[in-house]
């Protein structure tokens, strides 16, 4: 929508269509913000009007807070209607204040967006400055210098500190319009004076109003710390390098990234650490954001390793219109004590190789990929171990040992689930003699067992998904010499004539059933 | 007995020392059996190289599967105890996994081969299977690869032999039964299930599992005129397979079982 048409978007509330939003050209024409629509179609006929859609804007400042990562590490939205980036130490890279308001401001007008920037020590003055204060020669930024933010707020209206409506019509009726009067109020006062404006039924909200007042305006000035979410942690290394002309070619994105993993490796070498994850930011000139991560199974700040990591992820890249700031930040920090590196060039150490492998399979294959295997607190066959992922599991080869083989032979293929197959046995109790597994009938020759393995009584479901029975494991082998594993589960002694018994076998009702459980060579 | 089976073997190649399986082998990867070692180029399996095991039938499998878990046995009994490369890596695919089971832990340990030392890869695509074997082999950070494929085409399969000669890794490469074999293999194995062993104490039960074993292709092998055809039994406690003693009562011991299972 240009600039130049009178322009307005409108929320529908109980009374009616109400103005939300309003672009300069109407506002200046006497469209008020909160005003029924047809008022301003009174005022301005000519008002183009679209529904406002508060998600939409809400996602649309979520980018625009993760676009704000390049100025700081620190960055989230601010109320429904603004984003902040902590600028703690960054601005000298902008040459100054001022240069990096400007920066910001032409590049957001480069994607369409007029700012308003407010830049002060506190972030409630920020906040105020942003919103209320007419910049000075029209730049769209004000800034307060250091440890002048009550000279700052002094002018605005009280509505910049925060507060909510009732809060501020009830200082306007006490004839408090600029934060400044607030300043000198004895403050005991001011809140028997909201407690007197208010109907007794009120009296408590009006506390809580005086209160958070006196809060914000505490928080404002300084004089109250005020602690602030940002939507990522910030990391404790990282690495940023900006380039004068964009980069637009994946050389010149690996290029980046070698002296970006350089740098950082330098950093995390100092501090004696290492980083489990690393997360590649980059911020194209359009204001969009690509970025990739990759985890290790170590610790890790060997450049060479993590640059081939994160290599791999640069391939399905777009470098859109030109990247020009690139972060590299380094996360799940973990102490890495200084070592020898080899003199050779292939890696000695048994265990940096293996790491460094399996960060490179997880790397291209997935996390779920990579599997190593734990022994678990369990008896029944499959829950006696699990395949933990080789990123969660220590290190393979100084992973937990499994129980050394038992005399009854397990089988060294599993099948998970169990699969049910019909069996046919001489006597209800006795060995199977033909067994009929994935619709192949099978005739048994030699067999072994049974060898029972209760069923853990604290659990509630077995392998037919009901309450679990005892299971008696037979190893058969049929005719062509292939060798199985099956078992019943179950027991045959609940019969119809006799006494039900409490017992843990046998389910109900339910005859025993018979399962393929794995196969042997 | 293992040396009644090979009256014509070289004397020198390996003598049977049945109960000592570490000291005399300990540079060599081979099954541990003279007759199928004395066929091998060098005595033994080139431990640089591609093997490939074929199944002879679908049906056949699991016997391959734990074969190969055998054969990586062999190749960790191999290397110095204090080598540093003690890991396997068994890429397998998500279709094996269902149709013939997941590994299990415990049933490794049975053949011998601990849990610990295997690192599973499940990939989804063939692409990704070749790639994370190539990577595997090339890092020398490994024992032995193991990878189950469909089929290897001229190209993967020359470039994965390639990986194995950079990295000084060996591959175990084990394809269906019914696709052409990979062709840069240097030595190429066809197995089938066999009934196993009698065992010692009951004669219903079944005994130590048996493998029967061709060899089709052995590059650098001496030339010979027939096909080696062999049926193996893989000792657990040994670590080592042996020739299936007994090979022509097989049948007559089989018959038996079976009337008595029947009777």
């Amino acid at each position: 929508m240009p600039e130049a048409e009178p322009f307005a978007l409108v929320d529908r509330n109980r009374n009616g269509l109400r103005i939300a939003a309003a672009n300069g050209k109407a506002l200046s024409a006497g469209v008020a913000l909160g005003t029924p629509l047809p008022d301003a179609r009174a005022a301005m006929p000519a008002l183009a009007v679209r529904a406002s859609e508060p998600e939409r804007d809400g996602t649309a400042l979520q980018k625009l807070a993760l676009w704000l990562g390049r100025y700081g590490p620190s960055t989230n939205i601010d109320a429904t209607d603004g984003a902040w980036v902590d600028v703690t130490g960054v601005a000298h890279l902008f040459g100054g204040e001022a240069g990096l308001c400007r920066d910001l401001t032409e590049r957001l007008g480069r994607a369409g967006i007029t700012a308003r920037i407010g830049l002060a020590g506190t972030f409630g003055t920020a906040h105020a400055l942003a919103r209320f204060a007419g910049s000075p020669s029209g730049s769209g930024w004000t800034i307060a210098p250091p440890s002048t933010e009550r000279e700052a707020l002094a002018g605005l209206p009280v509505a910049a500190l925060r507060l909510d409506r009732e809060a501020v019509q009830l200082l306007v009726r006490l004839g408090l319009k600029r934060c400044g009067q607030l300043y000198g109020l004895p403050r005991s006062a001011l809140a028997a004076r909201f407690r007197e404006a208010t109907r007794a039924s009120d009296r408590k909200a009006a506390e809580i109003r005086a209160a958070t007042l006196l809060l914000r305006l505490d928080q404002a000035l300084g004089t109250v710390a005020e602690p602030r979410r940002p939507m990522r942690a910030p990391p404790e290394a990282s690495a940023r390098l900006a380039f004068p002309d964009p980069l637009l070619t994946a050389e010149g994105v690996t290029a980046a990234l070698e002296r970006l993993v350089a740098l950082l490796a330098a950093q995390l070498s100092d501090m004696s650490l290492g980083a489990r994850s690393f997360r590649l930011a980059l911020y194209r000139v359009d204001g969009t954001v690509a970025g990739t991560s990759v985890g290790t199974s170590t610790a890790c700040r060997d450049p060479a390793h993590a640059l081939r990591l994160m290599r791999e992820r640069l391939a399905g890249l777009d470098a859109g219109f030109g990247i020009d700031v690139a972060t590299l930040e380094a996360e799940r920090l973990e102490r890495l004590e200084a070592c020898q590196s080899s003199l050779s060039t292939g890696t000695n150490d048994a265990s940096i190789a293996i790491g460094t492998l399996v960060d490179r399979l997880v790397g291209r294959l997935g996390r779920g990929q990579v599997a190593v295997c734990e022994p678990a607190e369990s008896h029944i066959p499959e829950r006696s171990e699990v395949w933990r992922l080789a990123m969660e599991a220590p290190l393979p080869g100084v992973s937990a040992r499994v129980p050394p083989p038992t005399h009854p032979p397990r089988p060294p293929l599993l099948l998970v689930p169990p699969e049910p197959i019909t069996v046919i046995a001489e006597v209800p109790e006795g060995a199977p003699q033909h067994v009929v597994w994935r619709r192949v009938a099978r005739r048994i020759v030699r067999m072994e067992g049974p060898e029972r393995i209760a069923p853990e009584w604290w659990r509630h479901v077995g392998a037919s998904g009901m309450q679990p029975g005892t299971r008696d494991y037979y190893r058969l082998e049929d005719t062509t010499g292939a060798r199985y594993w099956v078992f019943r589960e179950g027991l045959y002694e609940d019969r119809p004539d006799d006494q039900p018994e409490e017992d843990d076998g046998g389910g109900d009702d339910t005859p025993p059933r018979w399962f393929m459980h794995g196969l042997f060579p | 007995m293992p040396s009644e089976g090979s009256p014509s073997l070289p004397p020198a190649t390996s003598a049977p020392t049945p109960r000592s399986s570490a000291l005399p082998e300990t540079r060599h990867w081979t099954l541990g059996e003279a007759t199928i070692d004395a066929r091998l180029p060098g005595g033994g399996l080139d431990p640089a190289a591609t093997i490939e095991i074929k199944p002879a039938t679908h049906a056949d499998w699991a016997s391959v599967l734990a074969f190969a878990a055998c054969l990586a046995v062999r190749r960790l009994g191999s290397l110095a105890p204090a080598a540093s490369a003690s890991q396997v890596l068994w890429c397998t695919t998500r279709a094996v996994t269902s149709e013939h089971g997941r590994l299990n832990g415990a049933g490794l340990a049975t053949l011998g081969l601990p849990p610990e030392t295997i690192l599973l890869v499940e990939t989804a695509r063939r692409n990704e299977a070749l790639w994370t074997l190539e990577e595997a082999l090339r890092s020398g950070a490994l024992a032995l690869a193991v990878g189950i494929l469909d089929a290897v085409d001229l190209t993967p399969s020359r470039r994965l032999g390639l990986s194995a000669a950079a990295g000084r890794t060996p591959l175990l490469l084990m394809t269906r039964p019914d696709t052409p074999p990979a062709l840069s293999s240097a030595v190429r194995m066809r197995l089938s299930r066999r009934p196993s062993a009698p065992h010692p104490f009951d004669a219903r039960a079944p005994g130590i599992p048996r493998f029967g074993l061709t060899l089709e292709r052995c590059r650098g092998a001496p030339v010979s005129d027939e096909t080696v055809s062999l049926d193996l039994e893989w000792c657990h406690v040994t670590h080592r397979f042996s020739l299936a003693a007994g090979l022509v009562d097989r049948t007559h011991a089989t018959g038996d079982a079976r009337q008595r299972a029947g009777g």
